[in-house]
């Protein structure tokens, strides 16, 4: 009976739907690339224009637009007003950042969903960008609190000479290079996936079988026009443009990946082959109300069902989130895994995704973490990243929501399949879900 | 207090001249404690070994419980891999074969002995458990389960239940060289549900100077839930502490908070400033109030009314030392020894019998003095080996309700009290102990929280005694 009540669709007796318009992005490319001039509000305002170009909106309808940042500018963290204005819009367009790390993309989506379902927008504007080109090199903390007094204070030179002397130049006076590491543990994102790898006994030979199939469905989705919808090309500042992604290899074999040596530990699984590299780009996506897009004559390609966001101890499995957010986004609608024709899962690492689709499949784990007596499900291959993800394609952090989101509101309007359910994986043990069903 | 050994110690250069000019420095080993907050997942990155001979019925139990703190297991038995893996897959930890080639340390050792009820079967500790003791890393932790000594158990069995006390009581003498600590879980075969508890409590450095001494687990209590969290396990809950102001109590106010628990610290009038220091340190109450005087249980339950409504932990800590041999003692000595010591603890536990909640906690503050003895604290041990009996008899009074009551039995604790001993004297009990060092007031303070803990679910009628492995008593 009671299995009965938690299949109850709750959704349906949302007054206010918020659904995906549609959405554009830029063509990923590596960092320190094409891109390398161009910071994340330039890559944002220029995909946020082309998405207005797409869909041209009646001047002054845009209420709000979210943007997510993982690598924000210091001197801007809210990146997002800083697009409304160099992207012309109006003024009046209220703007603002928001940060989950990886998961920040969607993090801006499910914010505009949230603000379009309870009636204080119709229509907004929600996406993400990051330049790891970009990334601010930072002084050593130990050099600025000893130049500061000096700064700002009457120093004489004695005072210089002491700060000089009490500092170590390879250690306090060099920059250094930023590092994905964890606050709290320390541990960088390559060493928990490598951990991951191990414990969920994820072989070398999956990984770079996932990385292959990845790299072979992306490869095809560009040569079939698939992405075309979603792609925009994008002029760099040296004028020339860019019209794809430039990180799938649509050449690679099982063979080539399989000769790369370990990148996070000596004898380790985890190779720049099966892990996600560093990407430039921004993806955008236009959500609104389910009557103002009827109002406006737009055909909406799906709605957002529902979201969730998990936790974890990042001392346990930092990237285990989607293994707990996708059944709890599952569970809010009355969903099984069964219900749903396509699973998008971000591929920060192969080991990171096959851990979760383990874990998913695990009736142990069912009864131990997730309080239900059998597995969430078996995903198989033909619903699991249908066109690749972000090992392939390319992972520029906050974008990968947006790209995720209107790869799979599109797959959905293709006829794919009625739910579509995303999992994404973010630093500090974090993890993001949302169900997109078809109208 | 500094011990100076103990500094040494910790100094490798020290080490390295101790012992390359062979003098004759008993260095002390490093302990390597853990206080404060309980970590939901204490284990993770070590690896602990499981030994269960001939199909231990709790060997499972406890590779799901250490895996769910976050451990990777190792067995000598290949054939256990595949029966343990889907406990420690829910959690995905690794088992494997243990590889002494390897070079792998391990963090600490399970041995499953619930079941033996053969002398014959005492063999598997040569056999089975031996070769586990050389991968043991310096101050790891061994614990053995071994059946409960029972009037209807079978003689051989008894043997075996009494056999082991006796071995792991040596081994932790022999261990305590390497700072490595042994204990005796007596757990019934069928399992306890307390066991998931005790293994991570006696695993991991929280009980660091606890050696050489034996617990029972219960069957009984209550099963936890699976809304427990072992993230902030005392959330929620209100705790007393009594003589909070310094010292052991202190420590256990302050840890005791560190896992959410609403502390009310209690001591006397004369010490209203660092009580008011430590309740703002750990966001509690203070409570000024002579435990001895007779209205004590009165003002505390009033507040605890106008607090939270009811009771879960009240630790017996405060206690005082009049230390004189009988002849010479005076009566005011004896009886305000005996006022505080035991009086006080009697009178008050009945006064707030109404307000203890359902599976609260009793912990009491024995002493080795009181279990071994000690010239001129005739009057002290008389008190301290009197709350053994209570610990025994009220275990039985407030089992209806769930709530438990135990002892801890501190030895040589680096408090204000020891330090007051002459150096001569302070030194021997100092060293008089497995791990020739002294202990801390923290390490109390754990084992107080390990009593206090929900997981620790009808543990009760213990008397712990966190000594070290001292020499003296029984």
């Amino acid at each position: 009976m009671s299995e009965k009540t938690t299949k109850q669709k709750k959704y349906s007796s949302r007054p206010r739907r918020a659904v995906i318009v549609g959405g554009v992005r830029s063509p990923f490319v590596k960092a320190f690339g094409p891109y390398l001039t161009m910071d994340t509000i330039t890559l944002a305002t220029a995909v946020v224009k082309a998405l207005l170009e797409k869909y041209p909106l009646p001047q002054g309808s845009i209420d709000s637009l979210v943007w997510g940042g993982v690598i924000l500018p210091s001197a801007c963290p809210n990146t997002a007003r800083e697009i409304v204005i160099d992207a012309n819009l109006p003024r009046s367009t209220e703007a603002f950042t928001v940060s989950r790390a990886c998961a920040s993309g969607l993090q801006a989506i499910t914010t505009a969903a949230m603000a379009i379902e309870r009636g204080d927008a119709d229509i907004v504007i929600a996406g993400g960008s990051d330049s790891t080109s970009n990334a601010e090199i930072q002084l050593p903390q130990k050099l600025v609190h000893e130049l500061a007094p000096l700064a700002f204070g009457k120093a004489k030179p004695s005072d210089l000479i002491g700060s000089l002397a009490r500092l170590n130049f390879a250690k306090d006076v060099l920059p250094r290079a930023p590092k994905i590491a964890e606050r709290s543990t320390g541990q960088t994102m390559g060493e928990a996936a490598e951990d991951m790898a191990r414990r969920n006994e994820i072989s070398r030979e999956a990984q770079d079988n996932l990385a292959f199939e990845s790299h072979q469905r992306a490869a095809n989705a560009v040569t079939t026009g698939r992405f075309d919808d979603e792609v925009v090309p994008i002029q760099c500042q040296n004028g020339e443009w860019v019209h794809q992604d430039q990180l799938i290899r649509a050449s690679t074999t099982r063979e080539k990946l399989s000769k790369l040596r370990s990148a996070f530990a000596k004898n380790g699984s985890l190779t720049a082959g099966n892990s996600s590299p560093l990407t430039d780009g921004a993806s955008a996506t236009l959500l609104m109300s389910e009557e103002k897009a009827e109002s406006l004559g737009l055909t909406p390609k799906a709605a957002i069902l529902d979201w969730a966001y998990v936790g974890v101890d990042p001392a346990d499995q930092l990237l285990m989130g989607p293994a707990l957010s996708i059944p709890k986004v599952l569970a809010k609608s009355g969903l099984e895994l069964g219900d749903v024709s396509l699973v998008d899962i971000h591929e920060a690492f192969a080991s990171q995704v096959l851990s979760v689709v383990k874990m998913l499949a695990s009736d142990s784990f069912a009864q131990k973490r997730l309080g239900r007596k059998q597995a969430v499900g078996q995903i198989g291959p033909a619903k699991l990243n249908v066109h690749g993800g972000s090992i392939a394609i390319g992972h520029p952090f906050a974008a990968t929501g947006s790209r995720m989101v209107n790869t799979m509101a599109n797959e959905l309007a293709l006829g794919q399949g009625e739910f579509a359910v995303l999992g994404i994986c973010a630093a500090g043990g974090l993890g993001a879900s949302a169900l997109l069903q078809r109208l | 207090m500094r011990d100076f050994l103990v500094e040494l110690s910790h100094s490798p250069t020290a080490q390295q001249v101790v012992k390359s000019l062979g003098l004759p420095i008993p260095l002390p080993p490093v302990l390597e404690r853990s206080f404060g907050a309980t970590p939901a997942l204490p284990f993770v990155g070590r690896t602990f070994g499981v030994c269960s001979p001939e199909q231990g019925p709790l060997a499972v139990a406890a590779v799901e419980a250490l895996s769910e703190a976050g451990a990777d297991i190792v067995t000598a038995d290949r054939d256990q891999v595949a029966q343990w893996k889907a406990a420690a897959q829910a959690y995905s930890r690794v088992v494997s074969v243990m590889d002494p080639e390897s070079g792998q340390k391990l963090s600490g050792l399970v041995f499953d002995a619930s079941h033996f009820d053969s002398i014959l079967q005492l063999d598997w500790i040569y056999r089975s458990m031996r070769p586990f003791l050389r991968t043991l890393r310096k101050g790891a932790r061994i614990v053995i389960i071994s059946p409960v000594p029972s009037e209807k158990n079978s003689a051989e069995m008894e043997a075996c239940a009494r056999g082991l006390e006796g071995f792991m009581r040596s081994l932790s003498k022999e261990m305590g060289k390497k700072g490595i600590g042994v204990i005796l879980c007596r757990c019934p075969s069928t399992g306890s549900p307390s066991l998931a508890g005790a293994l991570r409590y006696f695993l991991s450095g929280a009980s660091a100077y606890v050696t050489g001494q034996p617990i029972t687990l219960g069957t009984s209590g209550k099963k936890l839930t699976a809304g427990f969290s072992w993230d902030q396990p005392l959330a929620g809950k209100t705790a007393l502490v009594t003589g909070a102001s310094r010292g052991i109590g202190r420590s256990t106010a302050i840890t005791l908070a560190a896992d959410g628990a609403k502390v009310i610290c209690l001591d006397r009038l004369e010490e209203a400033d660092s009580l008011a220091e430590l309740t703002q340190k750990i966001n509690g109450v203070a409570l000024c109030a002579d435990i001895t005087a007779p209205d004590a249980g009165q003002l505390i339950q009033d507040l605890i009314e106008k607090e939270s409504g009811g009771l879960d932990i009240i630790v017996h800590n405060a206690g005082v030392t009049r230390d004189k041999t009988l002849a010479r003692m005076s009566e005011e000595q004896w009886n305000l020894t005996l006022s505080v010591n035991l009086q006080a603890i009697v009178r008050v536990t009945g006064q707030l019998r109404v307000v203890f909640n359902d599976h609260a906690r009793i912990v009491l503050l024995s002493s080795i003095a009181g279990i071994a003895g000690n010239v001129g604290q005739t009057n002290y041990a008389l008190t301290k080996a009197a709350l053994v009996g209570l610990v025994s008899a009220w275990s039985n009074d407030f089992k209806k309700k769930g709530i438990t009551v135990n002892a801890v039995a501190p030895g040589f604790i680096e408090t204000r009290m020891t330090a007051a001993i002459p150096f001569a004297i302070r030194e021997v009990a100092r060293r008089l102990n497995a791990f020739s060092q002294g202990g801390l007031p923290g390490d109390v303070a754990e084992a107080i929280k390990f009593f206090a803990l929900p997981s620790s679910t009808g543990v009760s009628g213990q008397v712990l005694r966190i000594c070290g492995g001292a020499l003296v008593g029984a």
